[in-house]
């Protein structure tokens, strides 16, 4: 199945990235993109191709969504829902970026929607409880630190979350500012914050966990 | 343009802070290989559409229409439990089984009726960034 099949009407306008897939790499596009071959061949029929972006994309797909919903299951099946996405609208995609930063744009939308629609289900349910930041078992050595970790980036502000959860995935501010559609800047500004925040969090919960002989508990680390 | 380009340094803090988290996202990870199937699965042509057309012609007993529709990747809110207090999909293509709403059925294992599957019919352009 064609990309361009899936949408209603599509079939009476060729659209410009098919277009474009006839035509070859243009300068400063998609030539510069490792994955346009492949992209082309896809928007040309060779549907099977796709599994070979899935694989190229799937891990650092994946780090970013369990790094915006903090849930490594919810972020799996977000991660479907992404590239379905993805496939569906490859004809709109136009080689104005990266194949990779398109994909994560997506991501970052599809991610926040539904975190924010499962926010609301669980808070209708526990109102002070957040998604990713429920109680778990302490558990022991790295499985306990990554699941602090998770706590932590849960607690973040959503646009903090989602800037660090690109950086980290190596987009530029440029992309990242584009893909949550503010200035650059406040890029900059929403990873200094996340950082400031995880390291409090981090602190917290070493405090916690070894605390300073003979050190009182404050009220803080005494609340469940 | 290199990926980190507009970068400003950062700290041995800032840096630690960015490993602690990086490793913790790699750790969450899964095979690729299995997202592939799913992914591949879906763009064969085995969509929600025609999951719940099975349904409906009696072909597919509830479960195995959940059951199939997790494996196409959609988003079921409780996947594990029963199949009558499913959620709508995520963002669903075409068609989005509402509620398989009989669970009876299902534990006695007779087919389900079509009058006992909700669907509802979407035909949504989804917005996607250009």
């Amino acid at each position: 199945m064609n990309p361009s099949d899936r949408s209603p009407g599509r079939s009476r306008l060729r659209s410009e990235s098919t277009a474009r897939a006839e035509l070859g790499p243009h300068r400063g596009e998609a030539s510069a993109d490792p994955d346009a071959d492949v992209v082309r061949a896809i928007l040309r029929g060779d549907s099977a191709s796709y599994g070979e972006l899935v694989t190229r994309h799937q891990p650092s797909l994946l780090r970013l969504l369990v790094g915006i919903v903090s849930d490594p299951h919810l972020a799996e099946d977000i991660a479907q829902e992404v590239w379905w996405i993805a496939y569906r609208k490859l004809d709109s995609f136009g080689f104005r970026s990266r194949f990779r930063t398109w994909l994560h744009r997506i991501a970052v939308r599809e991610a926040l929607s539904t975190r924010t629609r499962i926010f609301r289900l669980l808070s209708a349910f526990a109102p002070s409880e957040s998604l990713g930041a429920a109680t778990a078992p302490r558990e022991s050595g790295e499985t306990a630190t990554n699941e602090e970790t998770l706590r932590a980036l849960a607690r973040l502000p959503a646009p903090e979350r989602a800037a660090f959860a690109l950086y980290l995935e190596e987009n530029t501010y440029e992309e990242i500012a584009a893909a949550l559609g503010c200035p650059s800047g406040t890029v900059a500004t929403h990873i200094h914050r996340a950082r400031q925040r995880l390291a409090r969090a981090f602190e917290d919960a070493r405090r916690v966990t070894n605390p300073a002989p003979g050190a009182v508990p404050t009220e803080r680390e005494t609340t469940p | 343009m290199n990926p980190q380009d507009s970068m400003p340094p950062t700290s041995d803090a800032d840096r630690a802070i960015d490993r602690r988290v990086r490793r913790t996202l790699v750790a969450a990870g899964s095979d690729p290989s299995v997202a592939v199937e799913s992914v591949m699965r879906r763009i064969d042509g085995r969509t929600p559409r025609a999951v719940a057309e099975s349904v409906v012609a009696g072909r597919l007993r509830a479960g195995s229409a959940v059951a199939a529709a997790v494996l196409m990747g959609l988003s079921f809110f409780d996947r594990d439990t029963s199949p009558s207090i499913a959620e709508p999909t995520a963002r669903p293509d075409d068609v989005s089984v509402l509620a398989l709403s009989d669970p009876d059925a299902d534990r006695e294992g007779r087919r389900t009726r079509p009058s006992d599957v909700v669907l509802e019919i979407f035909d949504l352009e989804l917005e996607v960034p250009q």
